[in-house]
């Protein structure tokens, strides 16, 4: 996901790329994502076009395999914690446990409305259009063009400036391709 | 030039890709372009901090002032045929610009580094890149969702064929 932040006089903004659509938003730092409609998945893309149905059993019964192979991955990842001046032995423990007792219950519901803190809110990657590679935003395409083609930037940079004398040139150029392409 | 605009509660955002360098800046709507380091041109490019027009030269100010005049005289920008003549008058280069503020003059298009290609951001590159390859953005989403079964996939081929 990118993320640009602008610092102007007193006041702070952050401008994102939603990495399925390619759409800019722009919003002041006080406002989260999620209330700019933005969903933020596990492996870090963010979505602001497309929303997962959570109505659909195959999307719900995907979220919280995601979800529980995520509280896992935590619970793991706690019982290797050492304590700390933040979070005692006992903390860490009690937070273990806290995640067994969700990961015990079996009903989806009852699962789901046990979950707490961020969890609530957690959207796994397998649910992300990105990942899927459903919907990907432009800049990958032409990631992949470049790679692909084995283009440098910098070098068609100095190719379109040798060809083209300046703008105006550049832009018949484009047009008379374009035109080409729909009326060939 | 990419501009968006997203109204949240009482507050309102926009932002604006540079067309030299491509840099996005996003900022609230009171700021004004001074604020923000916007510089516009009368060809209609816009460009960041990272363009300065410096009036302080008599060069750039005798183009400044002959692109300005012209401008004014186009009837959706322009003033009335009075004030309009008020501000011709005014012969202090300073006094002139304030004059211009009160209507949508920009910067001349000479002095554009976008329209004399001392700079232009990636979009411009991506769109020769297309037309030159006779490449169509669907067809090339269609054959990477035909190649790769996911995106991690994508990611890693990426990783060996991307040039350094």
């Amino acid at each position: 996901m990118k993320i640009r932040e602008g610092f102007i006089s007193n006041s702070s903004t952050t401008s994102f790329i939603c990495d399925a659509c390619g759409e800019v938003q722009a919003f002041p730092d006080s406002i989260g994502f999620e209330d700019m409609g933005i969903i933020e998945y596990s492996c870090g893309h963010g979505v602001c076009c497309e929303k997962p149905n959570m109505d659909d059993e195959d999307v719900q019964k995907k979220w919280e395999h995601g979800v529980r192979q995520a509280l896992k991955e935590e619970q793991e990842d706690l019982k290797s914690r050492k304590p700390n001046r933040w979070q005692s032995a006992e903390d860490i423990q009690k937070e273990i446990l806290k995640i067994q007792k969700v990961l015990d219950i079996k009903d989806p519901k009852e699962f789901r409305a046990n979950l707490f803190g961020s969890w609530t809110s957690y959207k796994p990657s397998s649910l992300c259009p990105v990942c899927s590679l459903e919907s990907i935003n432009n800049d990958y395409v032409f990631d992949y063009i470049i790679a692909k083609f084995q283009l440098n930037l910098g070098e068609i940079h100095k190719e379109i400036k040798s060809r083209f004398k300046n703008f105006a040139e550049y832009k018949e150029w484009i047009n008379s391709q374009e035109n080409k392409d729909e009326n060939p | 030039m990419k501009i968006r605009k997203g109204f949240v509660s009482n507050s309102s955002t926009t932002s604006f890709t540079c067309e030299a360098c491509g840099e996005i800046v996003s900022y609230h709507d009171s700021c004004s372009d001074e604020d923000i380091g916007r510089t516009r041109f009368s060809c209609g490019h816009t460009t960041c901090s990272c363009t300065e027009v410096d009036l302080s030269k008599k060069s750039v100010q005798n183009l400044w002032r002959k692109d300005a005049e012209k401008q004014l005289r186009e009837p959706d920008c322009g003033p009335e045929d009075e004030a309009l003549d008020e501000i011709l008058k005014i012969k202090d280069f300073w006094k002139f610009v304030d004059a211009c503020r009160d209507y949508e003059v920009y910067n001349p298009s000479a002095l554009c580094p976008v329209c004399s290609f001392k700079a232009f951001n990636d979009d411009f590159v991506y769109r020769y890149i297309l037309l030159k390859h006779k490449l169509k953005l669907d067809d090339v989403r269609k054959e990477m969702k035909k190649r790769f079964k996911s995106f991690d996939e994508f990611e890693a081929w990426m990783k060996e064929n991307k040039e350094e």
